[in-house]
């Protein structure tokens, strides 16, 4: 079973920032890493700094999903997140494999992988702004917002093939060229259907004023709804 | 036994509303009050201020009218048990005499805090302020013998001891030196995290009183004292709020609040000697556990998480107040000399120290001027030292005398 959320209870440790406190039995340093990937003839604590902040956007990109799936008024556009949900499920646990496979831990939470996290946090809080947005423009941000989610992880899954080619030849090598044949594809098909989606939704709105008229509509019924079931 | 509030029952929000009589309570009997439920109703005080004032940030930060109005209707809640905590405190007990509770609370909650906690530099950090509360004790409880020509005895019996503590004059640190470092939600134990926000929150509540207070005084070296100490109630406020993690979302924030009071909640209604205040815990602990439980909802839908990957399995062993005095003169012992430099703790009055100390004690410390006035008019000071003579030897009266 995969790990969602790293966290004391999961094992958690990290090389702290300098503002940051951490008990010594949680801490990593440089020394420990320097076998990471250690046949690859790249640099160990680079490499698993790299990967911690990968497999946590991977992470925060089922949170990500999570609330999409929950928030969302479209029937098509909510099965579709839990499929993806599955998918990212999958992903994180192929990113798990490898950095074992790499001699990492997965529950390891690099600088690096703290900056991913605070960028994907802010990313769902944006979606804290729906009260502005009428409720197909909300739809559209959803996209987006799971659009930059995606696009994050074709550029990840890319800095993989791209260490895999530079590494030396070696087991390090093969696991990484297995795990971007894994990641690569699922994750430009992701792209791909929030970018396909995205043009589909503003296409059709823009050709289509009954569109936004039906939007409007279904706007008036949310808000009644949301008066009836909230208080004042 | 073990306490888990996410599995308990209980009160429905609506059921929680409270009218104006239920939240006018009998204060408690100052004559006959044990301190530490005084410092308990300190305490939650300053975590209900905290909760309401977290909640209206929150409520700037959203637009979601479901996540503005479950917010407003837990933090209606809030409010009345605010109130309802805060009016225990009797009109006959003076302000000076709140003060001393105030510091007593400080005190013997932040060396708990310090007992407890498990990363060695929160605990630092705990164990650094410790010292300037104890010594506001000590500078106030002289105050209050001037002003009121009562013994601080009376407020705080013999459970905390009265004695100087890193001296004021000395606390005044250039703001860059006030910031810490902070845990990161990774990798911190959950007591750790629950005392950040107790601390935060008992601190700023303390800071707030002396604002709103500290003018209510004719004496100008009372109001002085108020203003002095306030301002080093501003720089613990900073060191402790530092030290929670600013990557925690907001839902995450809302959700640890909650956990949080239902903790101390349960902590103090176990130890509660006032039979009719132990049952306001116990309904305000029934009270934040749905509160939690909304919170927690709000967590599932808004931020995609499992509030289960945040919070521990059960709540940790008790907060317990209680008195610290062996390990307080341990602290001071060792660490009456310590200053800050940036976010590290140094021996050194460096330079930044010693330009900031120049600049506001450039005209006398009123924090020095009571003890020399009452001194002037008593012939000593005022301390309560219950286990014998000061551990830092030249922070003895005879020494003070000798200066003299």
């Amino acid at each position: 079973m995969v790990t969602t959320a790293v966290r004391p209870e999961t094992g958690a440790t990290i090389k702290p920032g300098p503002m940051i406190t951490v008990p010594a039995d949680r801490l990593v340093q440089d020394d420990q890493l320097r076998d990471f990937a250690a046949d690859s003839g790249l640099d160990g604590p680079f490499l698993a700094d790299q990967f911690s902040a990968f497999i946590a956007h991977e992470r925060m990109g089922l949170n990500l999903l999570r609330t999409l799936h929950t928030r969302t008024d479209n029937p098509g556009l909510r099965n579709r997140y839990a499929e993806l949900e599955g998918e990212t499920y999958e992903a994180v646990g192929e990113w798990e494999r490898l950095i074992e496979a790499l001699g990492g831990n997965p529950q390891y939470a690099s600088p690096a992988g703290r900056a991913t996290e605070a960028l994907d946090d802010k990313v769902t809080e944006a979606l804290l702004l729906s009260g502005s947005a009428d409720p197909l423009t909300f739809e559209q941000a959803e996209v987006q917002a799971y659009l930059a989610a995606a696009n994050q992880c074709v550029a990840q899954a890319t800095l993989l093939a791209a260490f895999a080619e530079e590494a030396d030849d070696g087991q390090a090598k093969q696991e990484m060229t297995a795990s971007t044949g894994a990641l690569l594809p699922p994750a430009r098909r992701h792209a791909d259907w929030a970018t396909d989606t995205l043009r589909t939704m503003a296409v059709a709105q823009a050709k289509h004023p009954m569109v936004r008229k039906i939007g409007e509509a279904a706007e008036q019924i949310v808000d009644k709804v949301r008066n009836a079931v909230t208080p004042g | 036994m073990s306490f888990n509030p996410l599995t308990e029952k209980g009160i429905n929000l609506d059921e929680q509303v409270r009218n104006w009589a239920e939240l006018n309570v009998e204060p408690y009997d100052k004559a006959s009050v044990d301190p530490y439920t005084r410092c308990r109703v300190i305490a939650m005080n300053g975590i209900e201020v905290e909760a309401v004032i977290f909640s209206h940030q929150f409520n700037r930060h959203t637009d979601v009218p479901e996540v503005k109005a479950a917010l407003a209707e837990i933090r209606r809640i809030e409010q009345q048990q605010q109130k309802v905590v805060n009016w225990l405190i009797p009109a006959e007990e003076s302000t000076l005499e709140v003060t001393l509770g105030y510091e007593q609370e400080a005190v013997d909650l932040t060396a708990w805090l310090a007992r407890s906690e498990p990363d060695p530099y929160l605990r630092q950090t705990y164990d650094f302020g410790l010292l300037e509360d104890f010594d506001h004790l000590y500078r106030y409880a002289n105050l209050y013998e001037l002003i009121e020509g009562k013994q601080a005895e009376d407020v705080v019996a013999r459970l905390t001891e009265v004695m100087p503590g890193r001296p004021t004059r000395v606390e005044h640190r250039h703001p860059a030196d006030n910031i810490r470092k902070h845990y990161d939600r990774h990798t911190v134990d959950p007591l750790s995290r629950l005392h950040a926000l107790t601390i935060t929150a008992a601190e700023q509540q303390t800071m707030n009183f002396y604002m709103n207070i500290g003018n209510r005084y004719l004496e100008p070296v009372a109001r002085g004292l108020y203003a002095e100490i306030g301002m080093v109630e501003e720089e613990h406020v900073t060191q402790y709020e530092s030290m929670l993690d600013p990557g925690e979302s907001w839902f995450e924030q809302l959700l640890l609040h909650e956990y949080n009071e239902c903790y101390m909640y349960h902590s103090f209604e176990a130890q509660e000697s006032d039979p009719r205040i132990r049952r306001i815990w116990e309904l305000h602990l029934a009270m934040e556990i749905e509160q939690l439980r909304i919170a927690a909802d709000l967590m599932r839908r808004y931020d995609g998480r499992d509030p289960l990957e945040v919070l521990p399995a059960a709540l940790p062993e008790p907060v317990l107040l209680e008195p610290n005095k062996q390990y307080v003169r341990e602290v001071l012992a060792d660490q009456v000399d310590l200053t800050s430099l940036g976010t590290g703790y140094v021996r050194d009055a460096h330079k930044r120290f010693q330009e900031n100390l120049k600049r506001v004690n450039a005209a006398g410390n009123p924090s020095e001027e009571v003890i020399d006035i009452h001194r002037e008019r008593f012939g000593r000071e005022y301390r309560l030292q219950t286990e014998g003579p000061h551990p830092v030897r030249e922070l003895r009266e005879e020494a003070f005398a000798g200066q003299a």
